[in-house]
């Protein structure tokens, strides 16, 4: 019913909370939140009814949360509708949320507390048309905040939680959230290590090749650049297509490729990187969207063969890697090694790296080394190579087909004597 | 004291009462409340004030704001409470048929106090010119209100001020804040600027000059008599609509507000003949009058709920004098 037909039936029965409640909704609903405030807080004011009174006061607060940037308002609403049913969680949901808004975490923080010990989650749903997405959104806001208060092993601790145990619950928008944040928290402080390769390794070196004892050092953060030429035998000369470049030098998986002569065109989004690779590095990094380059163009312009010696996949996050994937002209142009980044450790799902697989394997590549991780239990790339390609006996060599996770300087280097 | 609900009067006497809606997308602000409305060539135009900030107001003393029951509640990060006004013509059916916002650019400056804008603006035509009569707060650094007209040109797809002028007081008067002066419709450029004792003031159309042209005896009342709506003339005699604010103390001790009014008859020297027993429009304890006109066989009665919402009331004439005469 409209505002007008709404109005009339308050009119005929002014003490009816019920005709209010209805005609707050419908103003509300036509974004006329001043007007639809004053109903809904009459609703509060004098309805007998617990159910009915909370429901206002939420809605109070939705109004004055599109009024904008008056929190103070919102916050009385939200503390009013607490008072009114403690063991209610929407509120505390609510009132976390905007102090996380207003940049105060450790409230933000408190009342999930609060509302873990204090709500009953089985109470039934209320009929409003609040975002409280259910006993996982505290559990996310609580996540939130305890980053921001420096509870960094506890927010991580949360979000694997909450990826765990709770994504057939959550709505997609949560389950994204938590793949981003857990991805930003990555697994504290080992996670950012680097397994680097030094001369000094090179009688650990498992897998030797061309010149290996030449090299001082790599560059790559988990032995990309080692694999690459392993599987080439040390190639000097060859090509590369990098997407997803970052930094020029540091965890960079073409910079000793093109100590070697290679050429090739690094491809990145965000343009300090660019600018710094290409002031830089002899090769050239281009300022471009991965997930809407024309690969095929891309090539065209820049290659004279239809075979690219190495092809680096490596955007954010895993689901991006993916969907640029498949734009890549697999059919038109071949690869013979290939490092693919699916970022396992934070999408315990496992899905883009299933599909991941299934794609490339699909169009001839094998999988050499599968989980990929800096260290234990941290696994976030694969790594194939086209069997046509390369060398068959070095291809069996280092054949390490199995989905157990990789802590690469295991598989790479042999112990270090005593 | 027994008061009865206006609205409740005329839904039952033949009456209409109808909300003023405007979409959304198309106000300046959040508030559009307090209308004026007025008649011109056999048409219903309505000035309507629409505010940034909206009323807080825990009427049942159940839910305070954490600042207290009753809470203007601008943008946080805003100091400026400002008023823009919409002029609404309406059709047969009290709806709104079209509205502009009253382009104000050519005689805005930057606002001095922290109230903005031209506050409850009745809507008069006189003279074949239309007129918003309402309080500016915003031209000095203290905050002095005096009563302003602003002359408005209404076209077809606009509502421009063509001109603005502050009216000063009467005589060796002074005070700080002049509001709620009702404009006597069939006396162009007069007011009542005060009811008890009844007070007329005249101007012209420059406000070059205020000056008393009649001042009635005081009856003894509970409470001051507030401006409300224009006045109109009607079968010889002069009716207005006017409220009054009474003090109410909170279970904490604490004043709130609660508004009564009353249509007041005066005859053609002013002099009361009768009133109307106090009454509310709705069941909301805040609400304001600032719009009475007579249109065909009915009275139009223009008023705020909660400086929230904003309705247009008609009534048989018949049923409107027998409400005042308590029939």
């Amino acid at each position: 019913m409209d505002i007008d037909t709404l109005t009339q039936k308050y009119f005929k029965d002014m003490d009816n909370c019920d005709s209010k409640l209805e005609l707050a909704h419908a103003y509300y609903n036509q974004q006329l939140f001043a007007p639809a405030s004053l109903f809904y807080q009459k609703v509060a004011e004098y309805s007998t009814n617990i159910d009915q009174t909370y429901i206002a006061l939420i809605m109070c607060q939705m109004c004055y949360e599109k009024l904008g940037n008056r929190p103070t308002a919102e916050k009385s609403f939200l503390l009013a509708a607490i008072d009114t049913d403690p063991q209610r969680p929407e509120a505390y949901f609510l009132i976390s949320k905007l102090y996380e808004k207003l940049n105060d975490h450790q409230q933000s923080y408190y009342w999930c507390i609060m509302a873990e010990n204090v709500c009953d989650f089985g109470l039934h749903p209320l009929s409003i048309p609040c975002i409280y997405p259910g006993r996982y959104g505290i559990t996310f806001q609580k996540a939130v905040a305890a980053y921001w208060i420096g509870k960094g092993k506890l927010s991580r601790d949360i979000f694997t939680y909450l990826l765990t145990e709770e994504t057939q619950f959550m709505h997609n928008s949560y389950y994204h959230a938590c793949v981003r944040n857990r991805q930003q928290l990555g697994h504290g402080p080992d996670s950012i290590s680097i397994s680097r390769y030094l001369e000094e390794y090179h009688d650990r070196l498992k897998f030797k090749f061309k010149d290996s004892d030449k090299i001082v050092q790599n560059y790559a953060q988990v032995y990309q650049d080692m694999f690459v030429l392993y599987m080439l035998d040390g190639k000097y000369n060859g090509t590369y297509l990098e997407i997803g470049s970052a930094m020029p030098i540091k965890c960079n998986n073409t910079y000793l490729l093109e100590q070697r002569g290679w050429t090739g065109v690094g491809i990145e989004f965000q343009e300090h990187f660019v600018t710094d690779y290409n002031n830089t590095r002899k090769n050239k990094c281009l300022l471009a969207d991965a997930l809407t380059l024309d690969y095929t163009q891309l090539i065209k312009d820049n290659y004279n063969t239809n075979i690219i010696d190495y092809l680096q996949l490596d955007i954010e996050p895993a689901e991006n890697t993916f969907n640029c994937m498949l734009r890549i002209p697999f059919d038109t142009y071949k690869f013979r090694v290939i490092t693919y980044e699916h970022d396992e450790y934070v999408d315990p799902k496992g899905q883009w790296q299933h599909q991941s697989q299934v794609v490339l394997e699909s169009k001839g590549y094998q999988r050499v080394i599968s989980n990929v991780s800096p260290v234990e239990n941290s696994p976030f790339e694969d790594w194939y190579v086209h069997p046509e390609l390369v060398d068959i006996n070095r291809l069996k060599d280092i054949l390490n087909n199995n989905d157990t996770v990789t802590k690469i300087s295991d598989l790479m280097l042999k112990l270090a004597d005593r | 004291m027994n008061i009865s609900r206006l609205v409740d009067y005329a839904i039952n006497n033949s009456g209409v009462v109808k909300p003023i809606v405007i979409p959304a997308d198309d106000l300046s602000f959040p508030a559009l409340t307090n209308p004026s409305i007025a008649e011109k060539d056999g048409e219903l135009y309505v000035c309507v004030r629409n505010m940034s900030h909206t009323l807080f107001h825990a009427e049942n003393d159940r839910f305070h704001h954490v600042l207290g029951k009753n809470v203007l509640c601008n943008k946080e990060n805003e100091n400026i409470f400002t008023t823009h006004n919409y002029v609404c013509k309406l059709n047969s059916n009290l709806t709104i048929e079209d509205y502009f916002l009253v382009d104000t650019s050519a005689n805005d400056v930057e606002p001095l106090w922290q109230f903005s804008g031209l506050e409850d603006a009745r809507l008069v035509f006189w003279d074949n010119k239309s007129y918003l009569c309402g309080t500016r707060r915003d031209t000095t650094t203290n905050g002095v209100g005096r009563i302003e007209m602003s002359e408005v040109r209404i076209d077809n797809d606009e509502c421009v001020e063509v001109n603005r002028v502050r009216i000063p007081l009467p005589g060796t008067e002074d005070s700080y804040c002049e509001k709620n002066w009702m404009p006597i419709l069939h006396m162009p450029y007069h007011f009542v600027k005060w009811s008890n004792p009844v007070q007329i003031v005249k101007t012209d159309q420059t406000a070059s000059y205020c000056e008393n042209v009649h001042m009635g005896s005081y009856y003894p009342m509970d409470y001051d008599w507030r401006g409300g709506g224009q006045i109109i003339d009607h079968n010889n005699f002069y009716y207005g609509i006017i409220h009054e604010s009474v003090p109410v103390a909170t279970e904490l001790n604490k004043r709130d507000l609660l508004y009564y009014h009353k249509f007041i008859v005066w005859d053609k020297s002013w002099n009361l003949v009768t009133q109307s027993k106090s009454f509310t429009f709705t069941d909301s304890l805040v609400e304001f009058a600032c719009g009475l006109c007579k249109h065909d066989q009915d009275v139009y009665i223009s008023f705020g709920q909660t400086d929230l919402v904003g309705y247009i009331l008609k009534l048989p004439i018949t049923k409107f004098e027998s409400f005042i005469h308590g029939h």
